[in-house]
Parts: C-alpha cells; sequence; structure tokens
C-alpha cells in the first residue's frame, strides 16, 4: 500500500489521497447504520495489523509458554511496533510477556522489555526504575544503556545520559556509540565536537542496522539543524530517509527544517497521505497548509483536533508538545498552548520541548512560564542560535519590552 | 469514467491509511430513574474484534459486512460476557439488539446495542468491564453513562476494570429540575389555578373607595396588592401541598376539585359584588389552602421518587411558583396600564369576572356531581 501511495504522491494524486484520507476521518462521526450489500468492505486491514495476526497465529501453536519464547514474542511485537508506529503492538508486547509483566523479581531482559514498553507510554520514571536493576545485574547489555540514555536524555538530565552512553561505547556497534556520544555532547554544549565526531563515523564502513544508520543520520541532521546549520542538515535528513523512507520521527523532524526556512509547499510535498496516519507528521502537514492557506487546511486541523480529543478521553497525555505546538500555530490560543507546553516540560525536556515553552511564553507574554525552560538552557549550555533567540525574547518580556 | 474510479481507488486506499491509535471502545450506558432496564451501545474496532475472534474469514486482509453479519452471534457473545452489569451486587440480565457499523477516527467498528434487565431500579449500577485486556493491555473501555440525560465518563482499564455509579446520585439534579418543570406545566394547562390567580389580580390595579372601585394612583401601591397576594397564595398553598404529599392529611379527590372550582367562582363573585375589598391576600390565602391538596394530588399522579421526596416536592413547588410568576408578569403590566380606561372597570373587572365566574360554577357542579367536565 506504501508503495501504491509512492507512485501517486505527486500532484493530483497526492491531493486527491490527503482528501480521501481527511474524507474517512470525516465520515469518523458517521451514524451507525447496517450495510446493505454483504460484499461491502468495511475495513482493509494494513500491512502491520495483518504482520501481527500472522505472527500471532504462529506462535498461536506453541503450547507451552517459556520465557525466551515470551521475550522473542514480546520483542517482534515491539519491532512491528517501532516499524509502523502502531500503540497496539506495544499493549500486544505486555501480553505477550503474561506473568513476566508483573514478575517480582524479574530476569534483567524482562525489566529492559517493560521498560521499552514503559517508555513507548512515556512512563519515563518507570521505566527507569526497571533499567536501573537491570542494568545493575547485566552492564554488558548495550541496547539497554542505550535505552536508558535516550529516556535521560528526553528527561532532560544530560550527565546521565552522557553517562550512559561512556558505558554503552566499548560494548555497542561504534557507529551506536558515537550516535549516543553526539547527541548527548550537542546537549551538553558541545555541538561542533558531537556533530564532527558523528559525520566521521558515518564515513566508517558498520556492521550497524538501517534503522541505526538511519537514526544517526537523523541526529546529525539534528545537530546541524540546532546549529542553523540547514543545507547540511538536509543532506543528512535526505540520507535518514533513503534508510528509512517511513520513519515517522525523522519524516517530522525533516518537515520542521522545512517549515523554519519557511519552505512550506515542500512540507506538503515532503508529507504525504500515509503521513496523516501519525499525529507527529499530521501535525506538520496541518502548519504548512495553515500557512500556505490550502484547501485543506480546515480538514487537517480538524482531523487533527479530533485526534487529540480522542486522546484526552483515554486519559493519554503523552502528546502535550504537539498539542501545545497545534493550539499556538494553528488554533492561535496561546494560553491554552502555554498550558500544555508548561505540562509536557515537566516530563519532557528536549530542545523541542523547551522550544515550544519559549514560543508559548512569548505568545502569552508570560515570563514567568518561560523560566524552566531558560534554566534549562542555562544549566546545559546548548548551541543553538534560534533556541538563545527566543530565550533573548522571553527575558525581553520579562523586562517589560513586547517582543 | 477512469477518473471517478481512481477516485474510488484512492479512497479505498486511503481509508486504509487510518490513524494510529491505541485500542479503545466506546460504551454508551443509558438509564433512566424508574426503569429497570438499561440501554446499551457498544462500539469495538473491526481490527479488535479479528483479534478477538477472527472475523477475516477468508484471511484476505479485508473485512466485509457479510464476515462480520455472518458471526453475529459470536460477537455479542464474546461482547457481553465480557461486561457485567449489576444493580445492588445482582447481575442485569443482558439481551441482544441490533448489530450496526461505524466509522472513528482510526477505522470500523461494530456496533453492538443491548439492553441489560436489571432485578430491580438501580441505585447503584456497577460496571465491570473484561473486554480485550487479556489481549492488550493498552485497551481502554471509554464509558459514557447517561441518566435522564445527564452524563458521566469513566475510563476503564485492566488497573481500574469496574466502576460504580450512584444513580439516585447522579439524577438527584434531574429530578429536582423534572419536579420544576411539572408544575410549571401544571399551572399552565390548569385553568382553574390561573383563573383563580387572574380573580384576584384584576382588582389589585383598584382601590375600594366609598363603594366605587378607582383606578390605584400609583405602581407601588399596585404592586403592593401583587405582591400581597402572589405570596399569600404561595405560602397558604405551599402548606397544603407539603401535608398532603407527606400524608399528614388527606382530602377526598372530589371535594379537593369542587373546592377549587369553588374558590375560583367565590373569588370572581367579589370582584362583581365585593365583600373582601381591602385584604385580597386574605381570600388568597384562604382558598390558596384548597388549591394546595389540589397541587398535591398531581404530585402524586407523577408517582413520587422514594428517596427524593423532599427534593420533589421541593422541585414541584419552585415549579409552581414559576409558573404562577409567569402569568403575574403577563398580566400585572397590562392590567396596570389599563386601570384607567373607561372599561376596565365593568368590561375587564367586571364582564372578566363574570365569565370567570360561569365557567367556574360550571366546573363546581360538575365536580361535584362528577360529571367530569373539566
Amino acid at each position: 500500500m506504501r508503495t501504491t501511495i509512492r507512485i501517486i504522491n505527486s500532484g493530483v494524486g497526492r491531493v486527491a489521497a490527503i482528501a480521501a484520507t481527511l474524507l474517512c476521518a470525516a465520515s469518523a462521526a458517521a451514524a451507525p447504520h447496517r450495510p446493505g450489500d454483504d460484499g461491502i468492505v468495511l475495513e482493509r486491514l494494513s500491512p502491520a495489523v495483518v504482520a501481527l495476526r500472522q505472527f500471532r497465529g504462529e506462535r498461536a501453536t506453541a503450547s507451552s509458554v517459556t520465557l525466551p519464547d515470551a521475550l522473542a514474542k514480546a520483542r517482534r511485537y515491539i519491532e512491528l511496533g517501532q516499524t509502523f508506529s502502531d500503540p497496539r503492538a506495544y499493549g500486544y508486547a505486555q501480553a505477550a510477556l503474561g506473568p513476566w509483566w508483573t514478575a517480582n523479581p524479574a530476569p534483567p531482559q524482562v525489566l529492559v522489555m517493560r521498560a521499552r514498553i514503559l517508555q513507548f507510554r512515556h512512563e519515563f520514571d518507570a521505566a527507569l526504575a526497571q533499567l536501573e536493576p537491570a542494568l545493575r545485574s547485566d552492564q554488558f547489555d548495550a541496547d539497554a544503556w542505550l535505552l536508558f540514555a535516550n529516556i535521560q536524555q528526553v528527561r532532560g538530565n544530560v550527565h546521565a545520559a552522557r553517562a550512559a552512553c561512556l558505558k554503552l561505547i566499548p560494548i555497542a556497534d561504534p557507529l551506536v556509540g558515537a550516535t549516543c556520544a553526539a547527541s548527548t555532547a550537542a546537549l551538553g554544549g558541545r555541538s561542533r565536537q558531537g556533530e564532527q565526531l558523528l559525520a566521521a563515523a558515518l564515513t566508517e564502513p558498520t556492521s550497524a542496522s538501517p534503522s541505526a544508520r538511519a537514526w544517526a543520520w537523523t541526529t546529525l541532521a539534528e545537530t546541524r539543524a540546532r546549529l542553523g546549520d540547514g543545507a547540511a542538515a538536509e543532506t543528512a535528513f535526505k540520507q535518514a530517509l533513503i534508510l528509512a523512507p517511513d520513519d515517522v520521527y525523522s519524516r517530522a523532524a525533516y518537515a520542521d527544517l522545512l517549515l523554519d526556512q519557511s519552505r512550506t509547499r515542500d512540507v506538503r510535498a515532503l508529507l504525504g497521505a500515509d503521513d496523516a496516519q501519525a499525529d507527529a507528521t499530521l501535525l506538520r502537514m496541518a502548519i504548512a497548509a495553515q500557512r500556505n492557506a490550502d484547501t485543506d487546511a480546515a480538514a487537517l486541523g480538524e482531523a487533527l483536533s479530533q485526534r487529540f480529543a480522542e486522546a484526552r478521553a483515554r486519559g493519554d497525555r503523552t502528546h502535550q508538545r504537539e498539542q501545545a505546538r497545534f493550539a499556538l500555530a494553528v488554533q492561535r490560543d496561546p494560553a491554552r498552548a502555554l498550558d500544555l507546553a508548561r505540562s509536557n516540560f515537566a516530563t519532557q525536556r528536549e530542545p523541542a520541548d523547551a522550544r515550544i515553552l519559549l514560543e508559548c511564553a512569548i505568545a502569552a507574554g508570560d515570563a514567568q512560564a518561560a523560566q524552566p525552560a531558560l534554566d534549562w538552557l542555562r544549566d546545559t549550555g546548548i548551541e543553538a542560535p534560534q533556541l538563545l533567540l527566543l530565550a533573548k525574547q522571553a527575558r525581553a518580556i520579562e523586562n517589560g519590552v513586547k517582543p | 469514467m477512469t477518473r471517478a474510479c481512481l477516485g474510488l481507488l484512492l479512497l479505498l486506499i486511503a481509508c486504509t491509511g487510518w490513524a494510529h491509535k491505541p485500542s479503545d471502545s466506546y460504551l454508551v450506558l443509558s438509564a433512566h430513574s424508574g426503569d429497570t432496564q438499561i440501554h446499551g451501545q457498544w462500539d469495538i474496532a473491526l481490527r479488535d474484534l479479528d483479534l478477538a475472534v477472527g472475523l477475516d474469514a477468508d484471511r484476505d486482509g479485508t473485512i466485509t459486512w457479510g464476515e462480520v453479519r455472518s458471526r453475529e452471534q459470536d460477537l455479542f457473545a464474546y461482547a457481553l460476557q465480557r461486561l457485567v452489569l449489576s444493580s445492588a451486587d445482582t447481575r442485569c440480565r443482558p439481551g441482544r439488539g441490533e448489530l450496526l457499523v461505524d466509522d472513528h477516527s482510526d477505522g470500523a467498528y461494530a456496533v453492538l446495542r443491548f439492553t441489560a434487565q436489571c432485578p430491580a431500579i438501580p441505585a447503584r449500577l456497577g460496571v465491570d468491564y473484561r473486554m480485550l485486556f487479556d489481549l492488550d493491555p493498552g485497551h481502554r473501555g471509554l464509558l459514557r453513562l447517561d441518566v435522564d440525560g445527564a452524563s458521566r465518563s469513566a475510563v476503564l482499564s485492566p488497573e481500574q476494570p469496574t466502576q460504580q455509579f450512584d444513580l439516585a446520585q447522579a439524577s438527584r439534579w434531574n429530578t429536582f429540575a423534572q419536579f420544576v418543570g411539572d408544575g410549571m406545566h401544571h399551572i399552565w394547562i390548569g385553568y382553574d389555578h390561573i383563573l383563580f390567580l387572574v380573580s384576584l389580580l384584576l382588582p389589585a390595579v383598584l382601590i375600594r373607595r366609598q363603594r366605587a372601585w378607582m383606578p390605584v394612583a400609583s405602581l407601588r401601591s399596585a404592586l403592593v396588592n401583587v405582591l400581597a397576594v402572589v405570596t399569600a397564595f404561595t405560602v397558604s398553598h405551599s402548606i397544603t401541598l407539603t401535608l398532603a404529599a407527606l400524608d399528614v392529611i388527606g382530602l377526598p379527590s372530589r371535594l379537593v376539585e369542587s373546592g377549587i372550582a369553588l374558590s375560583v367562582l367565590l373569588a370572581a363573585l367579589n370582584n362583581i359584588w365585593p365583600i373582601v375589598t381591602r385584604r385580597g391576600w386574605l381570600l388568597a390565602f384562604c382558598f390558596g389552602l384548597v388549591h394546595g391538596f389540589g397541587f398535591a394530588s398531581v404530585l402524586n399522579d407523577l408517582g413520587l421518587p422514594r428517596g427524593a421526596l423532599a427534593l420533589a416536592l421541593a422541585g414541584f413547588n419552585v415549579g409552581v411558583e414559576l409558573g404562577q410568576l409567569t402569568v403575574v408578569f403577563a398580566l400585572v403590566p397590562l392590567i396596570y396600564l389599563l386601570r384607567q380606561a373607561r372599561f376596565y372597570r365593568p368590561g375587564v373587572l367586571v364582564g372578566g369576572s363574570s365569565a370567570i365566574a360561569l365557567i367556574a360554577g360550571i366546573w363546581f357542579v360538575g365536580r361535584l356531581l362528577g360529571f367530569g367536565l373539566g
């Protein structure tokens, strides 16, 4: 299906496909009905669902559930979940762990698997609480160290993240170690060194998986983008997308670079109908459409607003950063956006989280609200011209100067 | 033609591009106070049901209506076994309703309509939800409970699969509001009460001097009269309404109904041949007692909710007062403006009162003799 979309991913076909997607989304409020004909197709299961079902079917024959079997199942579900960015897969992974989900004490591999699922749900503290004992009993689990570093970085604990990377470097593939080190270096005021290290590592032959290589390119691209080196960042994003064309994170980050360069038409060209599935990419589409005054701008905004409403209904608070951006850029509601950005910054402290908090605080004219982000910028010493400019504007409101 | 086909193809392709979203089901339960049956509608994603019971019989990656319809029995059995509704710890018996389909933002859903027959009117409704948690612990049941039009919601999860709802509590405000409405309605359709009020209010814009009606000089004195009449009527009918509703005093309904008709007749006649002139409020108070019994019998017919008697009584009374105030607000400005007109005294006061007296006389005789006229 993805290839079909790619073929028609230009011109009229693309616009029609997006319109059709939104039509499907808009029909979400359709009334319950009883179809007249047995042949009517109600649902076409996506490749993700078919893959998950197939895997489940194969595994159903296994009679006794052993720990290695449960772990293998959970791992496979998580892989499928990552590939297709499908939250249900993480639930299946949890179910696959069966009694080991709650077992105490639990073997280190189980703890790491639980942490992976918890991290996906943005339950960062709970995930770290699983990883700590796991790493104490097995210091040579590179995946666990990488996960630990990632979570610490998301939480804004740069020092802890750097320490984890140092543990990782001797035991992981050099490219993976370099990526970990470069991303924490960039947060610690050594962006240039990190960028050079990673760029050099990417020229070496590597046995790292395509997804690990794509991640390295994306990290390089983001570092360059923060340093204000747009052209070099774009080259790196393109490399990442060659390796992992469907990666939602990379596509969204690339779209952000284009948005910062006011290349809204290019955002629309980059993100096609398939990208409307994930909230992160749909958000960038909606922002670009609004700035272009595209005909589908309202429909995109409406679709996203419905997604966020559904997430709130189930008590899901994992996408507050996106919700804040949506409230600020599309709904033009700085007060609401600021509430979301503050709440988000309490759990996530990456450059993008600091940026949205600063932007919302400036838009709302609330100097005090910007303070946590200003503190974070000072503590990390991050080199990012754009963030520093925002920080200057935020401090200006404090001094009574209207930005 | 080709273009249309392409459009359709795109639609089909795009419709597989549903949002990626965790698994949720949407469960709506509707209860009505005084009803032992609960109505339910449960929207469950087809992809979740496919996982649970296997809908895609030919394994072609699509789910057709035929495939869903042929498993109708299994779908209801699967779902209704995993949802227990109970009233005071006794299970409400589930009954299947229609199977429909609907679309949500992440795909097509089966819509299962059902009923649950509880052994008694549920004061506490228990919801025990166990669907899909074994296959996907990330699944959530998003529950909305509607009681007499007021909604409450809950998220059911493996950590919190059960919920208790205090239905009496939930509908407290609704009970009150409902009885306010009933009280107002009763005033508006009960011409006897309106005519009684009109009879008492018509002379409120006049003053009796030297055996003749004169217009009052100021709005203030008219309003004092109106206020006195309305307050006296309210106080007196509230007393008897409360006593009768609480079964402290009981009068035969024929006597009450005839008494009300008689009160209208006497009030109207008093405008034509005045006896009580300065103290209209006294008339309102004495006859108001009879009207209170009338209100009580209506309230009784409405079926008083046990456990919310005082609330219903208060609500009904508030409704009666509101209904009565609308009559006052509609009538008083008009008669105040007309009070000095040449025709007001002979035409409106005497003429109107005569017409009222005639109607009330017919009611009185009819009700007393049980003819059922009004």
